[in-house]
């Protein structure tokens, strides 16, 4: 920028890069420690020391395989029908003038601003007492569905509403149906806001530690999450293998980072305003 | 479609009531089909979204064990003077809520700030990424690495014996300190969790906010002389006033409903030093390993319905905020 002196760049850069070290150190430290022993833990915090134990990682695998593919089917489950139920709600909302149209997307949107608290207790008595549904991965998706295309909705039809209708009509007049304007039409334009709404969706369901610990309690059937709360052994400590659990269970996240980094960096910060 | 709409509304502007009624409940028939295509959301939103907000607030006045439910007025808000895990895990709630508000209102922006202003393009972009890159971290292992820290033998306390303050690490006799199993600085070493609290999403949403001001604003203003803070102070920052109000308002409405980061780390202990609100409706509701109690689920509903009338106030309040389109305009 213009006008600004080159001490106060250096200042500025300075500033960010140690401000960055203090936000990454416990996960360096996390991931440099997921490569020692127990003897090894003792003799440096931050410092690697040798040899390298990969061993721990194959530890860690092992205790923690099962819970990885729970989560990854519960998010891909979830994410299926988020998307399947937001699009095709919010294409109708957006593009059809129908009788009740705006008190209908009023309750959707409503729910915006309700916030959880008040009905995690009630839903859980819904979930698991009336529906019989603890150790049922239907008592996750259920809820989570329902509660994940609220905002997909609310986001997904001011999108559709912004597409030409020049587009339909002319669609219409080949002859096209309901149908093939939302599969053929609505959902080709709408790649980039699609995959906002998909990765906010995953990180949220992968990061869900409350709603898995009341609904699991089948030890083989538990997410990630809950499976690493479980890890910490307070008879044979072996702080290596838990940190390598740590790291695996932070890889598939890390991979649609790094595969989607301006659409990640812009999911989030449309999330924010997911109250 | 617009053009469409208004053609009805002249058309029903002419005819009778009866009419009326008539033609609209056959314009809805016509349009079944849309009707029976939003049927699948409108069944889970009633189901497993209204529902249990309406239960919520009814239960409040039951004695509730998730089964038979009986009605006891207000017994279980009158309870709440008595009971001290609340009382005490009100008075932690504002101390975290006063320290989060601090810490998230000033260090995302004075970041956001400086990555804003740096001149170069690249290193904008990089730094932006370097701050995002901890939220491929699950939060229940960011909880679990700060519970290694704060262990006796653990970082903190390496840190500060480090840096010379090796005193702080030890307890009265002489013992290192495990920092969270402490009454007196479990609370603290709760609010220190993510120290220095570059909070990733508050950053990005500062930064939009930058990204915002239009350039000849900020042209004109160099033009004027302003540099520096002046510039900030008097320019810049109450062009992101928009921001600073969602932020506050995000972050009462995070720490009023957040226990799960406790449940993790403490379970509230040691004593009642790190119970919040969330966390007593919780164990209201899911006594754990006290397996002789029933669960309360007409006491935990009653301590939703508090937070969620605190929210709700606090969401009004700021209505305007959420009107204003600051809030659409980060996507």
């Amino acid at each position: 920028m213009a006008g600004r002196s080159r001490w106060q760049v250096i200042v500025s850069y300075s500033v960010l890069g140690f401000l960055l070290l203090l936000t990454l150190i416990p996960y360096m430290v996390m991931i440099v420690r997921s490569f020692k022993s127990l003897n090894q833990t003792g003799i440096s915090q931050i410092f690697p020391t040798l040899p390298l134990h990969y061993g721990n990682y194959i530890q860690a695998w092992k205790m923690i395989a099962q819970f990885m593919i729970n989560s990854v089917l519960v998010v891909v489950l979830t994410l299926a029908g988020v998307l399947l139920l937001s699009t095709v709600t919010a294409y109708v909302f957006a593009r059809y003038d129908f009788p009740g149209r705006e008190p209908l997307f009023w309750l959707v949107l409503a729910l915006l601003m309700i916030p959880g608290i008040i009905s995690l207790i009630p839903l859980f008595v819904l979930v698991a007492s009336d529906l019989k549904l603890k150790d049922n991965y239907l008592g996750l998706l259920l809820p989570y569905w329902s509660g994940g295309q609220v905002f997909a909705i609310f986001v997904l039809r001011t999108f559709f509403a912004s597409l030409p209708e020049e587009l339909y009509e002319s669609a219409r007049l080949d002859g096209a149906g309901h149908l093939r304007l939302y599969w053929n039409l609505t959902l080709p334009l709408s790649g980039p806001i699609l995959s906002v709404i998909a990765i906010l969706n995953i990180l949220g369901t992968w990061n869900d530690y409350l709603w898995p610990l009341l609904i699991l309690t089948n030890v083989k059937m538990r997410t990630v999450t809950i499976g690493l709360t479980f890890l910490r052994d307070t008879m044979f400590p072996r702080p290596g293998v838990e940190m390598a659990a740590y790291v695996i269970a932070s890889i598939p996240m890390f991979i649609l980072f790094l595969a989607t980094m301006r659409t990640f960096i812009r999911g989030i910060t449309a999330g924010a305003l997911k109250l | 479609m617009n053009s469409r709409s208004q053609v009805v509304r002249r058309g029903q502007v002419a005819m009778p009531r009866s009419d009326r009624v008539r033609h609209v409940l056959q314009r809805a028939w016509r349009f079944r089909v849309l009707y029976l295509l939003l049927l699948p959301s409108f069944g889970l939103l009633a189901l497993f979204s209204y529902y249990p907000v309406m239960s919520g607030l009814v239960h409040a006045f039951y004695r509730w064990d998730g089964y038979h439910a009986t009605f006891i007025g207000l017994e279980n808000f009158q309870r709440f003077f008595t009971d001290l895990a609340l009382v005490q895990s009100f008075r932690n709630l504002t101390l975290l809520l006063l320290f989060a508000l601090a810490t998230n209102l000033t260090v995302p922006m004075v970041v956001a700030a400086l990555i804003y202003h740096l001149p170069h393009a690249p290193s904008r972009y990089w730094f932006r990424v370097g701050y995002t890159l901890p939220i491929v971290v699950p939060h229940v292992v960011v909880w679990l690495i700060w519970v290694f820290m704060y262990t006796n033998y653990g970082g903190i306390n390496s840190f500060l014996s480090a840096i010379g303050l090796r005193s702080l690490t030890l307890t009265a006799d002489g013992l290192p300190r495990a920092w969270l199993g402490d009454q007196r600085t479990a609370l603290l070493g709760i609010m220190f969790v993510g120290f220095p609290w570059v909070n990733t999403i508050n950053m990005l949403l500062y930064l939009a906010g930058f990204e915002a001001i239009p350039s000849e604003v900020m042209d004109a203003a160099t033009v004027d002389g302003a540099t520096g803070l002046a510039m900030f102070r008097r320019i810049e920052l109450p062009l992101i006033m928009g921001q600073v109000k969602l932020i506050v308002v995000l972050t009462t409405i995070g720490v009023l409903q957040g226990f799960q980061s406790i449940l993790v780390m403490t379970r509230g202990g040691p004593g009642y030093a790190t119970m919040v609100p969330g966390l007593r409706l919780f164990n209201a509701a899911v006594p754990g390993s006290h397996a002789a109690e029933a669960p309360q689920m007409g006491y935990g509903s009653a301590i939703g319905v508090v937070l969620f009338a605190i929210i709700m106030a606090v969401t009004i309040l700021n209505m305007r905020v959420m009107r204003s389109g600051t809030a659409l305009e980060a996507i």
